[in-house]
């Protein structure tokens, strides 16, 4: 988060609705937390999906039900990636259909240089200089991947502009109402893409008081600074994993990579998903 | 012996000699390999993947895959970590969708770069890596084609020869042939079969040694840390049975997974 007043800390802590709402807007860039099919941010994301806003950016490392959500609820016009997939369900079925019609644009990135533009964008500057496979076909496809000029005697390097990233969205296993927060395993990207964006929303599994953020402090991953509002979201990642509270909704989806492949309509293919979120905690079928 | 054993004894012989780093793997037959040189040959890799991670039972899993464990971690090294010390020795152990006959990888697409016919999911870390390995567990002319749509990245500019892995073989791209160079050949599978199933033309040397199979100890071994039989799922080609075998992994995994939380989290980070 990089501009605004900050709240007291009662204040962060909100709904989904009154989170997101006001701050939506057509275009808008929205970056999205989380790998995979792990803490991703559905809670937030079926926010956005019920919206009347559109033709968003996406900004997501690994993407998968998310995207896939948003794409279902014919809010996307751009999704900026370094891939989008459902792990071991195979491809992300409405994703793979829209770049193939052309309904959306896709600026595809290899992992580290989606990194290195993160990293810029958190640190306010504006592009930032890798190393990338020279033979790789990526600056044909991403118009924000260039061959950056020769300046100390080498060259080879590739310059990544950096997003601007209007808001993220995060989903976390614990938060304070301050704003900090923690997660178990790997935090991926999260606390970059929170540096980086203008306004950061997080979905929590649960609440932490004073005593058990002293106590995990070394688990905090997203400082409070960095946070707009916390969102308590109990199953807020489903149907994707939040370890350690639970693993993947395994019969979601499967149902929806089956009813995808049976030419389920998008709104369907939507309802699918937020069945997920919709179901009483300890129903679902993945639960640990 | 099943194929996946073989593949993953291959990778074991291969990777074995590499310099203490990072290893990314996609596949589990991928995992294994690493995890038989560390614990068969004195590998120092560190493991860093998805192709399925250790869990607290010390088992390959599916559920815990975004939980990328190690049980005698060295350090915790994040995402960003692990790309932050990329000038380092680290192979990736990777599964494009496509190899072609000049070693380079496709994640992309099929078609047109950038209005795919066929769309994959995307680049991922192909380019990033400073040693680039491919295992393809199924061997198939329609993943090992005369050349690819679009460039994800190409292993031949990699100062350390790339590898080939699949079912039948081991192929090594020779720097100076500027091609594949068949190195190791699965018994039963004759030379007319692999060309047959290769879309692009390789080097075929005099002398080929056959790809061994793993030993008693590294079969013991494989049992003990795939029960499940994560790795033949890399050999089953019908949708429905696969996610039929997903399911009944899960549901094993639900049996012999701890669920307190705190008996993960001295397993977390990256270390042999």
């Amino acid at each position: 988060m990089t501009q605004g007043t900050r709240q007291d800390s009662q204040a962060k802590v909100t709904d989904a609705a009154a989170a997101l709402r006001p701050f939506l807007r057509d275009g808008m860039c929205v970056g999205l937390g989380g790998f995979g099919l792990d803490r991703k941010p559905m809670a937030l994301v079926a926010e956005i999906a019920a919206v009347p806003a559109g033709a968003l950016v996406l900004e997501t490392f690994a993407g998968g039900a998310d995207v896939e959500l948003l794409l279902a609820a014919g809010k996307v016009a751009r999704v900026s990636a370094c891939h989008v997939g459902l792990d071991h369900f195979g491809l992300a079925p409405l994703f793979r259909a829209a770049r193939q019609s052309g309904a959306i644009a896709f600026d595809e990135w290899s992992e580290f240089t989606q990194l290195a533009a993160w990293r810029a964008a958190a640190e306010q500057a504006p592009y930032a200089v890798v190393p990338l496979d020279p033979a790789s076909d990526l600056p044909k496809v991403n118009a924000n991947i260039v061959p950056a000029p020769a300046m100390f005697g080498g060259d080879g390097a590739f310059a990544v502009r950096a997003p601007r990233i209007d808001l993220a969205i995060l989903h976390v296993e614990a938060a304070h109402p301050d704003g900090w927060a923690l997660a178990s395993g790997d935090t991926y990207l999260d606390a970059m893409l929170a540096r980086a964006a203008r306004r950061v929303v997080i979905s929590a599994e649960r609440l932490i008081d004073d005593a058990e953020l002293e106590r995990r402090h070394r688990e905090v991953h997203l400082v409070a600074a960095t946070v707009d509002a916390v969102v308590p979201a109990p199953g807020g990642a489903l149907p994707g994993s939040a370890l350690p509270d639970y693993m993947i909704d395994f019969a979601v989806l499967r149902r929806y990579v089956e009813a995808a492949a049976a030419g389920e309509p998008a709104d369907g293919l939507a309802r699918i998903i937020t069945s997920a979120l919709a179901a009483p905690a300890g129903e679902q079928g993945g639960r640990a | 012996m099943i194929p996946a054993d073989r593949l993953a004894w291959a990778i074991a012989r291969h990777v074995r000699e590499l310099p203490a780093g990072t290893a990314f793997t996609a596949t589990a037959a991928a995992t294994l390999g690493v995890m038989l040189a560390q614990r068969l040959a004195g590998s120092r890799l560190c493991l860093w993947g998805h192709g399925g991670a250790y869990d607290p039972a010390g088992i390959l899993s599916l559920h815990a895959r975004p939980w990328l464990f190690n049980r005698r971690p060295r350090a915790r090294v994040t995402l960003p970590g692990v790309f932050e010390t990329q000038s380092e020795p680290h192979v990736l152990l990777a599964t494009p969708a496509q190899v072609d006959g000049a070693a380079n990888a496709n994640l992309s697409g099929i078609g047109t770069p950038g209005s795919p016919k066929v769309a994959f999911g995307g680049t991922r870390g192909l380019p990033d890596a400073r040693t680039v390995f491919f295992v393809l567990p199924a061997h198939t002319s329609r993943q090992l084609v005369g050349r690819v749509d679009f460039v994800s990245t190409c292993a031949a500019t990699r100062e350390r020869e790339a590898l080939l892995f699949t079912e039948l073989c081991v192929m090594r791209w020779s720097h100076d042939a500027k091609r594949w160079e068949l190195a190791e050949l699965a018994p039963g599978c004759g030379i007319d079969e692999l060309r047959a199933r290769t879309g692009f033309a390789f080097g075929e040397p005099a002398q080929v040694a056959p790809m061994a199979g793993p030993p008693e100890s590294a079969l013991a071994l494989l049992a003990q840390l795939d029960p499940l039989g994560l790795r033949e799922l890399d050999f089953v080609a019908d949708r429905s049975a696969l996610l039929d075998a997903f399911e009944r992994i899960y549901a094993a995994e639900a049996e012999l997974v701890p669920r307190r939380p705190e008996q993960y989290r001295p397993h977390e980070g990256t270390g042999p």
